[in-house]
């Protein structure tokens, strides 16, 4: 009695948070587990077994959309870090209120909601009168349909997504490069390393937690990707941007097919999870959580 | 000036990350960038340019006449500036659409300070049977999102019967994993001993939280704060799937569906400015928390 009392104003104190993360996210989690052997018919819902999931690796659409997705993740994740890398340790020696000035210039397009940014890079992917296109053409180049050429849509919507994302990116990497203390870089000058070595031999692998960190958190949400495909091109031209997310959003809101939209979500569920498995795996010698 | 060690540095000046001392004030930085830097220096300001452009010309756009947007070559000049984009937008939603994705920031907002924080307390001071499972429970739905529960969340609401109501845009948006999160690492690192002693005053235990964590939290809470209005006023893929009528809408819908079906880019772009302005605001007057709170649980120590 005396060990429940003295738990009691733990559990009270989560009651309200718990019960809403219950409600509201584990139930949906094997509401759509259950979805996913359903199917809607005209008594309601039925049982089918494993007929959605046959349906759904059998459809070629759904290995294509997987595919696209892989190719989105694997570019932006690269090619953002890559990016935040460089600006990172571009912007690590300057003093602190000039790295602030670049922070921030960095970070608030990343806190723009997607739809604006959406918005905007419509504009200026237009064929007609988009920007990119004036100035491709000031320089020689012949215009490009960027988001109506079934090759060249998915790789504007990366260009797109890399070029916003990567505020927070460049803010983490640069708040770990300024925590590596300051004896391993004086000592490397003294053994005669110049900046580059400096770079590479001594930050780099100090970055690395971070840099795991980073990769499993982009990896993660590239995976999930929507709001840039449906405002940019839902999922055309010829299908060609049809992301996982995107295929989910189709089947269910388009198609009406909940059955199939929610064994394509926990088969999305799956991979998310690998992946976060791999990232605790890793993690796991630097995680103080 | 740049002195070799911190020690002889003048008091009233400043020492920085560097250990290098310079005065308040002295000029903006810029002069004290040497050698290689100018390099990183040009390239980032370039970069940073190219990256704010759009915006900077978003916002030029919604204060012309409707037709510059789509002039080519394209109109960069300034003058000519009109309210006629956004006397347009007036007449239509917007107003509506405002007040719904500000009721939904706010709560979004209040309920990941109040509902997670008093979690967050839970993990972090008190001790009871089955602490650790639910709180990695609640961490792991970190890696999940709308994007993969959005079809049973809706199935799940519209059996409710709440969809294209105030509960379908709120109910979900109440509570975030990373709030909980954020607060219990802040929550941690206040000393047992201010507990001990509000405890031997004879507080009750939600006093204890009210007047002693609450008022000790207040950095993290902020954070916690911005974050979630930020979040709430951004989201996009839920308040489309929870709302089907125009007045139910949010700006960020009402603004997608304004691009879907008009070739009226200034109204479009003077929409987007709308919705944008409150983000900008808040950035600007929080950026320490803005900075604080991404590293916050990306960086240790």
């Amino acid at each position: 009695m005396y060990r429940i009392r003295k738990a009691l104003p733990g559990y009270l104190f989560l009651l309200p948070a718990c019960l809403m993360f219950a409600g509201f996210m584990f139930l949906p989690i094997f509401k759509g587990l259950q979805l996913s052997f359903q199917k809607w018919t005209l008594n309601g819902y039925e049982w089918v077994g494993f007929s959605n999931y046959n349906q759904v690796f059998g459809d070629s659409f759904f290995w294509k959309s997987l595919w696209i997705t892989a190719v989105f993740t694997v570019i932006t994740v690269v090619a953002g870090l890559v990016l935040s890398l460089i600006a990172a340790f571009m912007i690590d020696p300057f003093q602190q209120r000039m790295q602030g000035v670049f922070k921030s210039a960095f970070y608030l397009p990343s806190v723009a909601p997607i739809v604006i940014v959406s918005i905007i890079w419509l504009w200026l992917y237009h064929p007609s009168f988009g920007l990119l296109n004036y100035l491709l053409e000031f320089v020689g180049v012949s215009p490009v349909l960027w988001l109506g050429d079934p090759k060249i849509a998915l790789f504007s919507i990366i260009l797109m997504t890399v070029a916003v994302s990567q505020g927070a990116n460049i803010l983490i990497l640069v708040t770990s490069l300024g925590g590596i203390p300051k004896d391993y870089q004086e000592a490397a000058r003294i053994d005669g390393a110049n900046l580059w070595q400096e770079m590479i031999k001594i930050k780099l692998p100090m970055l690395k937690p971070t840099l795991t960190y980073l990769i499993v958190v982009n990896t993660v949400g590239s995976f999930q990707v929507f709001a840039p495909i449906y405002m940019l091109t839902a999922g055309g031209p010829n299908r060609s941007t049809t992301t996982i997310g995107f295929l989910i959003y189709e089947n269910a809101f388009k198609k009406f097919d909940f059955g199939v939209a929610s064994a394509q979500a926990v088969i999305l569920l799956v991979i998310v999870m690998i992946i976060a498995i791999f990232q605790f795996r890793t993690m796991s010698e630097d995680l103080e959580y | 000036m740049l002195f070799s060690s911190s020690e002889q540095c003048p008091k009233i000046w400043n020492i920085d990350g560097d250990n290098r001392c310079y005065r308040e004030g002295e000029g903006l930085v810029i002069l004290r960038i040497k050698g290689y830097q100018w390099v990183s220096f040009i390239v980032l300001s370039i970069a940073a340019l190219a990256l704010l452009f759009p915006f900077y010309w978003m916002v030029l756009q919604s204060f012309k006449p409707p037709t510059s947007a789509i002039q080519t070559p394209p109109d960069l000049s300034w003058g000519g500036f009109t309210l006629d984009n956004f006397k347009k937008l007036m007449a239509g939603n917007i107003w509506v659409w405002t007040s719904n994705s500000l009721i939904v920031a706010i709560s979004g907002m209040l309920g990941n300070v109040i509902l997670c924080s008093m979690a967050g307390y839970a993990f972090a001071k008190k001790e009871f049977p089955g602490k650790r499972i639910l709180f990695w429970a609640i961490v792991s739905i970190m890696m999940t999102s709308t994007q993969i529960i959005m079809v049973p969340l809706f199935m799940q609401i519209r059996d409710m019967g709440v969809l294209n109501t105030y509960w379908a845009l709120l109910l979900p948006i109440l509570v975030s994993p990373l709030a909980v999160f954020l607060t219990k690492q802040f929550m941690q690192t206040i000393p047992e001993d201010l507990l001990e002693a509000a405890r031997m005053d004879g507080c009750s235990e939600w006093r204890t939280y009210w007047n002693i964590i609450v008022p000790v939290s207040m950095p993290v809470l902020a954070i916690v704060g911005i974050f979630g209005f930020i979040t709430q006023w951004n989201d996009f893929l839920w308040p489309l799937l929870a709302t089907e009528s125009q007045n139910m809408r949010t700006l960020q819908v009402g603004l997608a569906s304004m691009q879907l079906q008009n070739v009226d880019y200034g109204l479009v772009l003077a929409g987007a400015t709308w919705t944008m302005a409150p983000i900008v605001i808040l950035f600007v007057a929080f950026q320490r928390f803005f900075v604080k709170g991404i590293t916050i649980g990306a960086v240790k120590g």
